[in-house]
């Protein structure tokens, strides 16, 4: 034994990182330079190193906002305290914009990062809500626990445009392609950084990375052992809600076994009250209350459901259930059922429970490292889509294998998802009337009841609070037995006739591959990449068209980018880098997606950049594969094969029995991209004319990719105290992805060639006689589309220590919106936004605050549940915290939206109210 | 000179105020294209018209009456009056109405209900109400609901701004003492009684003058002129008003009221054959599935047949030439039409009575029902009276709303006279059921040649009101061209489509004649598009129509 020590050299190093001040700085990074030994410092800021090598080895100290050092060990058990001194934001290095260390301040294009100093400073009530703070960043509230993070506009909660990667997965949902805020995300004090780059990033990362990405990074078990901890404790105050408890906690584990192993467990859990949503303004900006007829509350469901009640009384005459004439006095005018409040329909439990864990083997001691890292989680939120779906006990889980080194990375993972027992409420509403009262009962009732009271002496409108007092007599009430019957039988039955029930065990499987040449040649660094992604649709048709079993397809990619420096003069350095992607869709033709850029470095303070880069978007399994029926149409992918899947039977009208000779008919979903016309032209043009001139045809075409275009300039500076990173962009997108809606006729060709013995068009006639279908369709538009922004930010110590900036974000579409009526581009996202936010780690010892302060401009969201104005709003953020190195523990007390005005960020969602609360964190190094 | 620290805070600050809240256009494009926000109406102008002070003359419509009544909701709801709240916003001033004293209708006179003195029918009954079924009296499903207005004993006071008068012909408008009590029943109108306060003597143009109106309307002159002679079946109790009286008395009207510079409205004849009074009761009412009548069916066809020999022996001998059009044939499969008699057909009763009695068949034929041999010259004689001018109703024959009561019933007086001609009980009443055995009298049918003489005499009327108004510049209303519309295709209103359909249809109040609410709101409405279009004001663009569904088409039982 003694000579197996002996035969191990071994170095022993201590000491303690403080700065500049002389204040500790726990959980600086401490690494032997050429290996990935290393160790953190504690509390305290005291750490130990032993390395089982001789000196002479130097050691590089580092701290996220601090200059790092890199010292000469000469001695073995050698004491080497350290003093940091403060660098800026801009010398902070990430990995993401080139897929290689660099500072910020170097990238070549924009990126934000949020690392473990911002984390601890932020008034947010957690990491991913601070993200709001950044500049160009728009965080769209959801729910409480379900944000969409965006830049660079086009902003919607389903936010394909933007991907987000945790320790290299992509975790966006498999049914819904987008990522569902933190829910299945990361704790906090596992946290090591997460960075942003707004814009595309395709030429590296691929379709989707479109708007943009957000990278988090984990904390390595080898660099970062021990147990830490964080409970959050407080409540949510909303108007509508009034004030809930919310507790959120997180506990992380690593542990080191040896220099070969390391393992970590994380698991966090949050349950609090999500914010009511309650708003009862008429979906369509009509102005409506309950008393008008065709009313359809914004969060009321059931009154989604519509008719013109004089068909009805037309119908009961010809059934003989109405006097013979009496349709007469029945008006033309369209009439919604008693919808239900979305407060009945949901008990907003926000609820989110997650773990991870991962095995981590370093079979050599160095760099190359093979990772398994699994990770579930499940919860209850809210999410708004086309319509309002209570995501209940979802479950999504992620298995990662990697294996790396400091040059390469192969990694392979899949994402699966189970909709769990979630539901859409909107349906939910209009399906607990149904089992109470069917449409036809009580549209019927509604009339002769009409009838009735006009015939008694009623005014128009006496006799239809009589009419919808009749029909609604006996009406299921929230809080009753048979309404809780009735609710229950809909969130369990997926049939969306009868039901309200999500069904969906959706995956996907990916696999990233990357070789950075960087070590082997030296006039460029040069890297090269590779994905391939296999989707599996399987929500048992209730989303897809997958009644027939599991939709299988994939896409390929591979990458590469060159990256080389070049020194000008003196004060002059020049880094050029270029690369490409080629992306291949089983589907669709390949894309090459380049990306140049050049940065001047002048004087070391100065830093020009400008790029150029492409992207582009595969439609996304829904804009695809979708067969989804949301009441007010059918929504119907755009692949090829996809619209013929989607079958659907209808009765027809006693003249259309007239015509075809049936009295239904199996229609499925090929009429909207063949045989349609504009929804528009039928209910604007044709309904109000008659004129069959004015029916359009739209036979949308069938889906395929979305490009962009953009070019970026930038500018980082260091002058005398103060760091300014400023950007501008200007974004070109072609074939966007777009949503028509139409009407296919069941019979006749809008061509109108086929004729009634009359000379109607049977297609006409079709229309007349109510058969016909209303689609969404998943189409490109013609229509160019441009945006552009900047944005800047300035920061600066001011009053002796206290950490000042501000930012500003410019976005604006470029397109005449009413040159294109038809056209939605939901763009969604202000003009103008500003944020400030102050504060000071030390103002007194141990003692630190930050306020944070947020404005953004009004702007108008348009999105499938909802279009309307969002009014400007006004945030204020604020926290304290109190440091107790004793403890190894940190307490922060902060409230957010302290000014208590309630805001929304999208039409249609709760509005957002104030959380206090007060944190416990233990040794989050 | 700044120090770097001063232009930290400039910087700073700069940002920070940079977002001065300006709306952006986009926002704006977004929202209004969501929701387009539609032009802002003008502002109501008046156009050349003064309605300061307006007054109404008229009739029944005028006046506001609806099922069967007048009463305080319907005079709210009268034409003029809707018109009047219109013009309160153009400068228009108070419009005061002969309120009745109730919501029951029905007028009582000292206390007293008002008798026909022929018919012992009482006259000026309470309204009409949907009963579930169709028009009932009111007094039928609330037995208390007796009028209140008595014309003898609570007259309101005047002047009145509607001067309409229910009942009142053209002339009758500018007859002196057609408002004085006491010229009633014989030449006074009871509705006229109470317009007249202090001046029983002055004639309803001549209450009007006195009131220097600014602005008139003028409508329905010339209705009951021919709707009197049209409910009466054109059986000549209520003779059409020849065209020279009409004219007089319009143009006395017009230029009374125009002496003194007013200007006004006024709305051409409807061809009130089109209402439903008219067009309710079909002409086959006979349905051979209601075993009352298919019943008897072979009975009539046996006596019928006899008849209908006779008459093609008639034709046979060149005595009558249309005996196809006086045969009468009940089906077993379809509905039949009424028997009528019809008054334009040569009366043949004694060639019919001759032709049976010369008829040796005829003592056995008659043998068939009891009636002795004896019996057949008087058989023959009744047979003879009865059919001299019938034939079966067609399509183009119109029966009036209150022939509907009487069809398929037993004519006790005509029963009772077939009694004392011998014949027992059972028989005669076997041969008096209306519009069966007994052709329906001439009151309850508007034949062909009846409604050519309406549609004439309307013709006429309506010749001359379209005169009166070219020459006085009066801005003219085609009420014609609405009926007719109304009564085929259906007329929008809003978003009802009416048309002249009894209780369903919307526009025809339950008595078949008068328009209910909506359908007065109808009118008004017409009435201010063609003042729009003659004066100048902007009725129908600055929305301030009446609209179709702040008034009802009937009203309640228990309306007090």
């Amino acid at each position: 034994m003694l000579f197996c020590v002996a035969s191990f050299a071994q170095t022993t190093i201590k000491g303690k990182i403080t700065d500049d001040t002389g204040l500790p700085l726990p959980g600086a990074n401490i690494i032997v330079v050429g290996t990935s030994t290393g160790a953190v410092s504690d509390f305290d800021g005291n750490y130990i190193l032993t390395v089982e090598q001789d000196p002479p080895f130097s050691i590089r100290v580092s701290y996220a906002g601090f200059e790092a050092q890199t010292i000469e060990v000469t001695t073995k058990d050698q004491t080497v305290d350290v003093t940091l001194k403060e660098g800026n934001t801009l010398d902070e290095v990430v990995i993401s914009a080139s897929r290689t260390p660099e500072r910020i301040f170097e990238s070549p294009v924009t990126v934000e990062r949020f690392g473990l100093k911002e984390i601890k400073n932020t008034a947010s009530v957690d990491f991913y809500d601070g993200l709001e703070n950044l500049k160009g960043v728009d965080i769209n509230t959801n729910s409480l626990t379900f944000k969409s993070i965006n830049t660079r506009g086009f902003a919607s909660f389903a936010n394909t445009r933007f991907m987000q990667l945790v320790d290299g997965m992509d975790n966006s949902t498999p049914a819904l392609n987008f990522p569902i805020g933190n829910l299945v995300g990361m704790i906090e004090t596992d946290v090591q950084s997460v960075e942003l780059l707004p814009g595309a990033a395709s030429a590296l990362y691929g379709a989707n990375a479109f708007n943009g990405i957000l990278f988090m990074r984990s904390k390595n078990p080898f660099t970062h052992t021990g147990i830490s901890a964080y409970i959050k404790r407080g409540i949510t105050s909303q108007e509508a809600a009034g004030d809930n408890e919310y507790t959120d906690l997180g506990i992380r584990m690593a542990h080191k076994f040896s220099e070969k192993f390391a393992a970590k467990v994380n698991f966090g859990y949050l349950k609090g009250t999500d914010w009511f949503a309650t708003n009862q303004e008429d979906r369509f900006n009509r102005g409506l209350t309950r008393d008008d007829l065709d009313y359809d509350g914004i969060n009321v469901y059931g009154d989604e459901v519509f008719i013109d009640i004089n068909d009805v009384a037309q119908t009961l005459e010809a059934l003989g259930l109405a006097p013979s004439g009496s349709s007469a006095l029945v008006p033309s005018v369209n009439v919604s059922r008693t919808g239900y409040e979305e407060r009945d329909l949901t008990n907003y439990n926000a609820e989110s429970i997650k773990a991870d864990w991962g095995l981590y083997f370093r079979p050599w001691e160095n760099d190359f490292e093979i990772q398994y890292v699994g990770k579930v989680g499940t919860g209850n939120t809210i999410y708004q889509g086309a319509n309002r779906y209570n995501i209940k006990n979802f479950f999504q889980q992620q298995h990662k294998l990697e294996i790396r080194n400091d040059n390469f990375f192969v990694r392979g993972y899949v994402v699966a998802d189970k909709a769990g027992d979630s539901y859409d409420m909107v349906f939910t509403g209009i399906q607990i009337n149904r089992a109470w009262k069917d449409d036809n009962t009580w549209f019927g009732e509604y009339v002769a009841e009409y009838i009735g009271a006009t015939l008694g002496g009623a005014t128009d409108s006496e006799a239809h609070v009589a009419a919808r007092q009749a029909a609604d007599t006996g009406r299921f009430l929230p809080g009753t037995p048979e309404f809780q019957a009735a609710f229950d039988r809909s969130i369990n039955d997926p049939n969306l006739v009868t039901g309200s029930r999500f069904q969906d065990a959706s995956r996907y499987y990916h696999a990233d591959a990357n070789y950075n040449f960087g070590d082997l040649v030296d006039f460029a660094e040069i890297q090269v990449g590779g994905s391939y992604r296999r989707y599996r649709l399987n929500s048992s048709g209730t989303i897809y068209t997958d009644t027939d079993g599991p939709i299988n397809y994939s896409e390929v990619g591979f990458y590469t980018q060159l990256q080389r420096s070049l020194e000008l003069s003196e004060s002059v350095e020049l880094k050029l880098t270029g690369s490409v992607r080629y992306d291949k869709s089983e589907l669709f033709d390949g894309f090459f997606s380049p990306r140049i850029s050049a940065g001047f470095t002048i004087n070391e303070d100065h830093n020009i950049r400008a790029s150029f880069q492409t992207g582009f978007r595969n439609p996304t399994t829904q804009d695809l594969y979708i067969g989804l029926d949301v009441g007010r149409a059918i929504l119907v992918g755009g692949a090829e094969d996809n619209p013929a899947r989607d079958i659907r039977n209808y009765d027809l009208s006693a003249n259309g029995t007239a015509i075809t000779g049936l009295t239904s008919i199996a229609f499925d979903g090929t009429g909207a991209y063949n045989n349609s016309f504009f929804a528009n032209s039928v209910t604007e043009g044709f309904a109000n004319t008659g004129n069959p001139a004015d029916l359009q045809i739209a036979n949308s075409n069938l889906v395929k990719p979305e490009q962009v275009s953009s070019i970026e300039v930038g500018y980082r500076g260091k002058l005398d105290g103060i760091i300014v990173d400023a950007s501008a962009y200007y974004n070109r997108y072609q074939d966007f992805l777009a949503n028509e809606t139409v009407i296919a006729p069941f019979y006749g060709d809008v061509q109108l060639t086929e004729t009634l013995p009359d000379g109607t068009p049977l297609a006409v006639a079709a229309i007349a006689n109510g058969d016909f279908e209303a689609y969404q369709t998943y189409t490109n538009s013609d229509e160019e589309v441009n945006s552009y922004g900047a944005a800047i930010q300035v920061s600066a110590k001011v009053f002796d220590g206290f950490d000042l900036s501000a930012n500003y974000t410019y976005a604006k579409l470029d397109f005449d919106v009413t040159q294109n009526p038809d056209f939605r581009t939901n763009f969604n996202t202000p003009e103008h936004k500003t944020k400030v936010s102050f504060g000071k780690t030390e103002l007194f010892k141990n003692f630190g605050f930050n306020v944070a302060w947020r404005w953004s401009d009004n702007y108008f969201w348009e999105a499938s549940f909802g279009d309307g104005d969002v009014p400007s709003f006004n945030v204020l953020d604020a926290q304290i915290n109190f440091r107790v190195p004793s403890l190894k523990s940190t307490f922060k007390a902060g409230a957010t939206n302290l000014l208590q005005d309630e805001y929304f960020t999208a039409f249609g969602t709760g509005f957002i109210g104030s959380q206090y609360y007060v944190s416990w964190t233990i040794n989050n190094l | 000179m700044f120090k770097m620290k001063q232009l930290k805070y400039i910087v700073l600050s700069v940002l920070t105020l940079a977002m001065v809240a300006c709306e952006n256009e986009l926002v704006e494009d977004l929202r209004e294209r969501n929701n387009p926000t539609e032009d802002p109406l003008p502002d109501l102008t008046a156009g050349t018209a003064d309605f300061s002070n307006y007054v109404a003359l008229g009739a029944s419509f005028t006046a506001g009456f609806t099922d069967n009544g007048l009463f305080i909701a319907s005079q709210e709801n009268s034409f003029p009056n809707i018109m009047a709240n219109a013009f309160s916003n153009a400068g228009g001033g108070a419009f005061t109405l002969p309120w009745m004293s109730d919501n029951f209708g029905g007028l009582l006179l000292a206390g007293n209900p008002v008798i026909d003195p022929i018919t012992g029918e009482r006259l000026f009954q309470e309204r009409l109400i949907f009963n579930g079924a169709g028009p009932a009296p009111l007094l039928s499903v609330n037995p208390v609901a007796m009028s209140t207005t008595d014309f003898a004993l609570n007259n309101p006071t005047g002047p009145f701004n509607n001067l309409g008068v229910p009942g009142a012909k053209s002339f009758h408008l500018v007859a002196p003492g057609y408002g004085n009590l006491t010229n009633f029943p014989a030449a006074a109108n009871p509705y006229a009684i109470r317009l007249t306060d202090n001046t029983p003597n002055a004639s309803i143009l001549e209450l009007a003058i006195a009131q220097n109106p600014s602005f008139f309307s003028l409508s329905e002159i010339g209705g009951n002129d021919v709707l009197g002679y049209a409910t009466t079946g054109g059986d000549g109790s209520n003779p059409i008003t020849d065209t020279a009286t009409f004219n007089a008395s319009l143009n006395a009207l017009v230029a009374g009221l125009t002496a003194n510079g007013a200007k006004g409205v006024i709305g051409n004849l409807p061809n009130i054959t089109s209402l439903s009074f008219f067009t309710t009761v079909p002409h086959d009412p006979l349905d051979p599935s209601d075993p009352a009548f298919g019943s008897q069916i072979g009975t009539l066809n046996t006596i019928y047949g006899a008849l209908n020999d006779v008459y093609a022996f008639l034709q046979s001998q060149n005595a009558i030439d249309n005996a196809a059009e006086r045969t009468v044939i009940f089906s077993t499969e379809m509905a039949n039409g009424v028997v009528i008699r019809d008054e334009n057909l040569d009366d043949i009763s004694s060639l019919i009575s001759a032709t049976l009695n010369a008829n040796p068949q005829f003592p056995a034929f008659i043998a068939q029902f009891g009636l002795p041999p004896q019996a057949a010259p008087l058989v023959a004689n009744l047979l003879g009276a009865t059919y001299g001018q019938s034939r079966q109703a067609t399509a183009d024959d119109l029966l009036v709303l209150t022939s509907s009561s009487v069809i398929g019933t037993v004519n006790d007086d005509f029963s009772a006279f077939l009694q004392t001609q011998g014949l027992p009980a059972t028989l005669a009443a076997q041969f008096s059921a209306e519009g069966i055995s007994l052709p329906l009298e001439d009151k309850w049918v508007l034949t062909p040649e009846e409604q050519g003489e309406i549609a004439t005499a309307t013709q006429a009327y309506n010749t001359s009101i379209s005169a009166v108004a070219n020459a006085n510049g009066l801005a003219l209303v085609d009420l014609n061209g609405i009926l007719e519309q109304a009564s085929t295709a259906g007329i929008q209103f809003d978003d009802y489509l009416m048309n002249t359909d009894l209780v369903f249809g919307g526009l025809v109040s339950l008595d078949g004649i008068h328009l209910t609410a909506r359908g007065y709101a109808l009118m008004a409405n017409s009435f201010l598009e063609a003042i729009d279009a003659t004066y100048g004001s902007n009725f129908a663009a600055s929305g301030s129509l009446a609209k179709a569904g702040d008034f009802p088409t009937n009203y309640s039982p228990a309306l007090q």
